[in-house]
């Protein structure tokens, strides 16, 4: 069990992450943009295990979010999910990008999410 | 032209013709040939055989040929006629021939020498001089074993021999008895001086193309005046030396009066020639500057730039179009060393053969060089230059045209980049549209895994049924990716040959049973500047297209994968010999989102991605189809030299911009957040705004070196706007505008200037774009 912050604009995609990792025993907080999710970790007390973060948001801010979240909770790993793959593998991208532990596609599955988290619990 | 000139003057003109004059040349050669030949034979057989005394000394008490002297001219005639007339075979012994009248002659030289002081001045004999111009034939004609060359040792032996045979003769003319009396001269006959000196007249005139006599040739004014004046210089000073020598046997005026006149004639002679030549060369150089002034109108009158150089890339002339452009350079050939010129689409600093200088030096190239250009209000400007080399006939005058049009505005330029411009909207909309999709397919994916994991029987089934077209969506959202890669990937130094193998292996795995993939490949590693996914893309869809083209035919065929290279470029072709496309096909098959195979899945995104990948990397696609006989896919991409690639040289990467102050107002959320920090990356101080009204309140113009702004701005101010504001404070500010596929325009307004870039923007690009605009012409 695992405490988990996830942000995504998308309302959808974050109520069925919700439900699916919530499903998998895990305790999901969720952050409907980059702002709300510094914000959320600014006034949490019992600290998240897992960081997820959609890079690609409507309000923008993706790389700056994952700079103020890494600079918060420096021990927290950061996944970022997205939609656009090869955005985030472009040049302009890449050196921002470092400070993610993972990349991972949207269409992640489910049992593919719950291995990443028991493999990012462990190595903590 | 010069059927033009013949109608005006056809014998002086038909003999500037350099065949007829080489022609000319030969058979007065072969004909002086041939006269010695005669009179030598003559002397022979009708003198010395026959018993004739006026074959043998032409006038009682004249110096006698002797036969010595007849068998050697005679020789030395046959061995120049063969020479002559190209006998090559027997050149050898030709030479030999030469060489054993030579060593005859000076044995004859050598026992006349001996025995000097006890000479007979009337005897018949081969006189010294006689024995010495033998000597000097001969050597003249074996001078050419030297090689080309040492072709000036036989024109001085000639010319030195001519002027001795010419002393004889002219001794002759005015006094023959006081000839015999000079030890050197005497008992040299008339007809062995003439014969001499038409042998050396023949020899010059065969070789007059690399001798002082080619200055009478061809149709330089100079030829001219030499030609009209060379009677003249041959027949006046003897002329009026006998006129002279005429009024003193007379007595009708005193030697030393008429030597005077002699002076005074002669003085006045060479002074008209000076006169003459002097005129000659005024007209020529007047001539050669109405020509200019000529051309110059000419030029003006043309709607491209044009610059005319000299042979040493010194610069003559630049029309009315050409000062517009490059401005009023004292020297034209500044600009195309010193002006901002960078590669369209890149921004990469030019070299070598690509750099505009390269066209003022060696062989021009065939192609039109296309570059880009910063002008004088810093404005982003493409460039077609054509270079011409104007050889004349002598092959001296070389003159260098070089023509430069703006195609900026030009509609063909338009049509390109509405080209590019829908190819990068077409990426844009699929990426945008691809997120969407994922955004989606996610949901559905994890709500369908969590029905899993609860559902038995018929409701799981269901799931899985869920679960499945999610991944066939994801795969097909991936696919739809990579078909439309925007330009954001990395181009590097990438081995043609090695990608090619690669890309043909996968390839292979995707062809059905029934159609055969061939590779050609050379056999050393070429190189280009791409990026290596896109290039992959490119084949990919290519080959994809083939197959599909292949199975839909329900014929077995044959894919042919070949690279070969020309000059500097690679040629990769995919053809099939499938059943082809129509021409109203083909005209549409690179559109965007066109296709055929709707039904088959294609996405219609193919031949527009190798379109645009092939544009991006500088190179150009072309499809060649024809219905029934297959169809031909052709990318053309620049080489790279391999030394460079060695050397580490071919990939410049983003300019470093260490200590450079940059202002940037960008509103776009997810571009306003990367573009900051890529810049610093680089070394870039960066100061960030999301909208003009800030910027511009907080503007310090001794703290900023560059500006980047979007065009669209938030708020009452447009980028273009805020960039006139700029340069009201700031007038030499270099300023970089940004803008999306969508807008209008490629160039800024006079009063503002500065580069307009469009999205999506590499790294590289953008900083070999500040990096250019912020030196300074």
């Amino acid at each position: 069990m695992a405490r988990i912050l996830i942000a995504d604009d998308d309302s959808d995609y974050l109520a069925a992450f919700r439900k699916g990792i919530a499903a998998l025993g895990h305790e999901v907080e969720t952050a409907t943009g980059g702002d709300a999710a510094v914000a959320r970790i600014q006034t949490d007390s019992k600290g998240f295990d897992v960081v997820f973060l959609d890079f690609v948001m409507a309000d923008g801010g993706g790389l700056s979010t994952l700079h103020k979240i890494a600079d918060l909770a420096p021990d927290t790993p950061i996944v970022v999910i997205t939609g656009r793959a090869e955005m985030v593998d472009s040049p302009l991208f890449q050196k921002g990008m470092r400070r993610a532990r993972l990349r991972l596609s949207k269409t992640t599955k489910l049992h593919e999410f719950d291995k990443i988290i028991n493999d990012l619990l462990e190595i903590e | 032209m010069i059927q033009a000139e013949r109608q005006i003057a056809p014998l002086e003109r038909r003999f500037e013709d350099r065949f007829t004059q080489d022609r000319f040349l030969r058979r007065s050669a072969i004909t002086f040939t041939i006269i010695t030949l005669f009179i030598a034979g003559s002397v022979l057989v009708e003198g010395w055989f026959l018993g004739h005394d006026v074959f043998v000394r032409l006038f009682p008490g004249f110096a006698a040929m002797v036969p010595s002297t007849a068998t050697s001219l005679a020789v030395l005639s046959a061995v120049q006629l063969l020479r002559l007339t190209g006998q090559d075979r027997i050149q050898p012994l030709v030479s030999w021939a030469a060489v054993g009248v030579a060593v005859f002659a000076i044995v004859n030289l050598g026992i006349s020498a001996a025995q000097i002081g006890s000479i007979d001045l009337r005897s018949d004999r081969m006189s010294l001089a006689t024995a010495f111009g033998l000597v000097l034939v001969a050597a003249t004609q074996v001078s050419h074993h030297l090689g080309p060359r040492a072709a000036w040792v036989g024109t001085l032996l000639a010319t030195v021999g001519l002027f001795l045979a010419s002393v004889a003769l002219v001794g002759y003319l005015f006094d023959a008895a006081s000839l015999y009396s000079f030890i050197l001269l005497s008992a040299t006959a008339l007809h062995s001086a003439l014969s001499l000196f038409l042998l050396f007249l023949a020899h010059l005139v065969a070789t007059a193309r690399t001798n002082w006599l080619r200055n009478f040739l061809g149709r330089g004014p100079g030829a001219r005046l030499a030609r009209l004046l060379l009677p003249g210089a041959i027949l006046i000073p003897a002329g009026l030396t006998y006129a002279a020598a005429y009024l003193v046997d007379t007595g009708q005026a005193s030697s030393l009066l008429v030597r005077g006149m002699l002076v005074l004639a002669l003085t006045v002679v060479l002074l008209a020639a000076l006169v003459t030549f002097a005129r000659v060369r005024n007209l020529e150089l007047a001539q050669s500057r109405r020509e200019i002034l000529r051309l110059r109108d000419t030029l003006d009158a043309l709607n491209v730039a044009a610059f005319v150089f000299d042979h040493y890339g010194r610069g003559l002339l630049m029309n009315q179009r050409a000062v517009e452009l490059a401005g009023p350079s004292e020297r034209p050939e500044d600009w195309f060393t010193d002006g901002r010129f960078y590669a369209i689409g890149t921004f990469a600093p030019l070299h070598g053969a690509a750099h505009p200088a390269s066209l003022l030096e060696g062989p021009p190239p065939e192609d039109a060089l296309y570059v880009g250009w910063l002008d004088i209000h810093g404005r982003n400007r493409s460039l077609r230059l054509s270079a011409r080399r104007l050889t004349s006939e002598e092959g001296a005058l070389d003159r260098i045209i070089v023509t430069v049009v703006d195609e900026t505005e030009s509609w063909n330029a338009k049509d390109e980049i509405a080209k590019i411009e829908r190819l990068d909207a077409a990426g844009q909309i699929t990426g945008g549209a691809a997120h969407e999709f994922s955004n989606i397919l996610g949901a559905i994916q994890l709500t369908a895994d969590m029905g899993l994991m609860n559902a038995e029987g018929a409701a799981r089934e269901g799931f899985e049924t869920i679960a499945r077209a999610c991944e066939r969506g994801a795969r097909m959202t991936d696919r739809l990716l990579r078909l439309s890669r925007d330009g954001l990937g990395l181009p590097q130094a990438t081995d043609l040959v090695e990608a090619l193998a690669s890309i043909a292996k996968l390839a292979g795995n995707m062809m059905p049973e029934s159609v055969r993939l061939s590779v050609d490949l050379p056999p050393h590693s070429h190189y280009a500047y791409v990026d290596p996914a896109d290039l992959e893309a490119a084949l990919l869809n290519l080959a994809i297209n083939a197959r599909n083209a292949l199975v839909a035919s329900g014929q077995s065929g044959e894919i042919r994968m070949a690279l070969t290279t020309i000059d500097r470029k690679a040629l990769i072709s995919v053809s099939d010999d499938g059943p082809g496309m129509s021409p109203e096909t083909l005209s549409r098959a690179t559109t965007p989102f066109y296709t055929t195979q709707g039904e088959a899945g294609g996405s219609g995104l193919g031949l527009s991605q190798v379109e645009g990948f092939a544009r991006r990397s500088g190179g150009d696609f072309d499809l060649r189809s024809k219905l029934r006989h297959g169809t031909e896919a052709r990318v053309t991409l620049p080489l790279l030299d391999p030394d460079d690639v060695k050397a580490g040289r071919a990939d410049p990467g983003p300019a470093d911009l260490s200590g450079l102050r940059i202002l940037v107002v960008e509103d776009d959320p997810q571009f306003g957040d990367v573009l900051p920090a890529s810049l610093a990356d680089v070394g870039a101080d960066v100061a960030a705004f999301t909208n003009a009204e800030d910027a511009l309140a907080s503007f310090d113009p001794a703290a900023v070196d560059v500006l980047l702004t979007d065009v669209r701005l938030p708020g009452g101010m447009d980028g273009m706007t805020f960039a006139k504001h700029i340069r009201a404070r700031a007038p030499d500010l270099p300023i970089l505008f940004l803008t999306g596929y969508t807008e209008e325009g490629t160039t800024t307004r006079d009063d503002v200037g500065g580069i307009v870039l469009r999205k999506p923007i590499r790294l590289s690009m953008l900083t070999n774009a500040i990096d250019i605009l912020r030196t300074r012409f």
